[in-house]
């Protein structure tokens, strides 16, 4: 059984000017130990699908889904007590810059001492300290340093505050919303290099999303592409970086500049994600899509299997490849 | 809860250095420090017994000399030492409605801005109606229908004086409850008691002390206001009554200066203090003001 699985999950906002798809009929498998990576632009709906899970959506989204299971455990039959239990406890959130998420005049180790204190109330003073400092060097911040403040932490060192406070419950599921986005590119590789390390000592299942295709590739096992609330594809790291099989994720690996190739002027994809408020027929994509045919202003291109567990929706997949 | 650490001890310490560091600040600490000596050990080094009235004629409204420095007043006391006794009054009065009045300020301004919704409306139409009211009448109409003692004084004071402290409060908490760590913490699970007492107490903590110190200086002189127009308890020395008995004996129009002048410089004195020392504060603490 997987740790993870979601089904046809949706979610809806209600806004004043009419309701937005921003999830479409997302399903997700996620295994212990298993790191996946959530990518895409902003606003296809990454972390609209992760937060979905602990219920952390703002009031105005309504989710639907067949099944959402963490452990086995249905987390759609969940009263919101019985959530509250849940979150941290099983899932846990990093949240999108988080490195601004530290109370400024309240130490590193008091605050990650909160959640202990929050949701294990029975637990001994002495033992929390005892684990937070634990926690602390698990991040690699040595434990004496918890006693100093936000101010006095590098960004690198305040995400690492933050990891530690979410795996504070040990919880089965990290969700990592854009961990490494404000951080230059050694703290990055640090960062993700320690997330790996926490994922292989803990054993936890891991979702990171981040819209930087080079962070997925660097710490992920698998990854979901996500065009326009729905999965465009997704597959092991290297099925879908070697072969990508839906236009959308090969426009995308382009736009990245090659490092060893000629200088080339990267320009992108041309057109903008289409509008959520309207229903999408056919595929999300066709408008920008280089090679779209007749068929993908009409139909809806289904994931299917392009090699493996490595599926696509593209009408043209098979061809394309 | 309020056990303070080693870092927190630093911090104050670091913004005391401040204040000493400015000019202004440093006049204010000082002229704090002068009254605050004078109000705590004057009276045990000059008693004042407001009973030990002159026997004489001659010894009423006398100028200043060896054995009265400051001269007497209408009823034969001496000036100097009902100057060194009302400073203690005064400062008392001003610090205790002004513990009345932070912490009704406080309590309003936070559970106000971090509720919202209609207990804000109602919190806040509250405090426009307090903070709309001349002070000095309400003040009057308070004192002369709850009486003439130092208590009545201090919590009319308390009570009339806390609408500002109540909007500084209320705005920092508006943009606070909305910050990134608050909502994480909210994510959490923590209840608003938790929320509250361990993260936004501490974050408008030192604009609430900045004010304070501010508010002081007006308590004292709401305080001799009070006392001058009369209003104040008559047994009790403090630089308002003084300044209230000068000007119904006609110290003033018989040119009796040392009568007047000392609870007139002593008001100006502390009160100086604290807006000195409040505004040097108020700009090291909150952040808009702050010069980098």
């Amino acid at each position: 059984m997987a740790l993870l699985e979601i089904d046809q999950l949706s979610v809806r906002f209600a806004t004043s000017v009419g309701d937005v798809l921003a999830v479409d009929r997302v399903s997700l498998r996620l295994e212990r130990g298993e790191l996946l990576g959530l990518a895409g632009e902003s606003g296809c709906g990454k972390t609209t699908t992760a937060l979905a899970l602990p219920r952390l959506l703002p009031p105005t989204a309504r989710v639907d889904a067949t099944r959402m299971a963490l452990d086995g455990r249905d987390l759609l039959a969940l009263t919101e007590v019985e959530m509250e239990d849940v979150r941290w406890r099983e899932i846990a959130v990093v949240f999108q810059g988080a490195m601004n998420a530290l109370n400024p005049v309240m130490s590193i180790s008091d605050q990650v001492l909160e959640p202990i204190q929050v949701h294990e109330p029975a637990t001994s003073g002495r033992e929390a300290r005892a684990r937070v400092d634990h926690l602390l060097e698990q991040v690699g911040i040595p434990a004496r340093r918890g006693r100093e403040y936000p101010h006095e932490f590098s960004g690198g060192m305040r995400q690492r505050a933050m990891i530690a406070m979410a795996l504070a419950c040990r919880p089965k599921l990290l969700i990592a919303d854009e961990p490494v986005t404000a951080l230059d590119v050694m703290v990055q590789a640090q960062i993700l290099g320690l997330l790996r390390g926490l994922r292989d000592e803990l054993g936890l299942g891991m979702i990171l999303i981040s819209h930087d295709l080079s962070v997925i590739a660097q710490a992920c096992d698998r990854t979901t592409i996500m065009y326009a609330g729905r999965i465009a594809e997704t597959g092991g790291v290297e099925a879908v970086f070697e072969a990508p099989a839906h236009p959308y994720t090969r426009a995308l690996i382009e736009a990245f500049p090659d490092i060893t190739g000629d200088r080339v002027f990267v320009d992108g994809i041309p057109g903008v994600p289409p509008d959520l408020r309207t229903p999408i027929v056919g595929c999300g994509f066709a408008e920008r899509c280089p090679i779209r045919v007749d068929r993908c202003r009409t139909e809806e291109p289904l994931l299917r299997p392009v090699g493996g567990d490595h599926l696509a929706a593209c009408h043209l997949a098979e061809v394309s490849r | 809860m309020m056990v303070l650490s080693a870092e927190r001890r630093a911090s104050i310490r670091r913004t005391f250095g401040q204040v000493w560091a400015d000019r202004l600040g440093r006049t204010g600490v000082v002229l704090l420090g002068a009254t605050a000596i004078v109000a705590l050990i004057g009276p045990i080094l000059f008693p004042f017994d407001p009973k030990q009235v002159g026997t004489s004629a001659s010894s009423i409204l006398r100028a200043p000399n060896g054995q009265h420095w400051l001269g007497t007043d209408e009823l034969g006391r001496d000036v100097f030492r009902a100057t060194i006794e009302g400073a203690r009054l005064s400062l008392v009065i001003g610090l205790l409605a002004t513990a009345i009045s932070i912490v009704i300020g406080s309590v309003v301004g936070i559970s106000a801005g971090y509720r919202l919704g209609r207990l804000d409306t109602v919190l806040m139409r509250f405090t426009d109606f307090f903070l709309v009211l001349p002070a000095v009448p309400l003040i009057i109409v308070l004192a002369a229908l709850f009486g003439q003692s130092t208590l009545m004084i201090i919590v009319v004071i308390g009570l009339t004086s806390w609408p500002a402290t109540a909007r500084i409060v209320r705005s920092q908490v508006l943009s606070l409850r909305e910050r990134q760590f608050i909502l994480r913490i909210r994510s959490l699970g923590a209840t608003d008691v938790r929320i509250i007492r361990s993260h936004i107490l501490w974050n408008v903590m030192p604009l609430i002390f900045a004010n304070t110190v501010l508010v002081i200086a007006g308590a004292i002189l709401a305080e001799a206001t009070l006392a001058f127009l009369g209003l104040g308890d008559p047994v009790q020395v403090s630089w308002g009554t003084m300044l209230h008995f000068a000007f119904e004996s006609g110290a003033t129009g018989r040119g009796a200066w040392w009568y007047v002048l000392p609870p007139g410089i002593g008001i100006v004195m502390v009160v100086l203090g604290f807006i000195l020392a409040g505004h040097t504060l108020d700009r090291i603490l909150n952040p808009r003001l702050r010069n980098r």
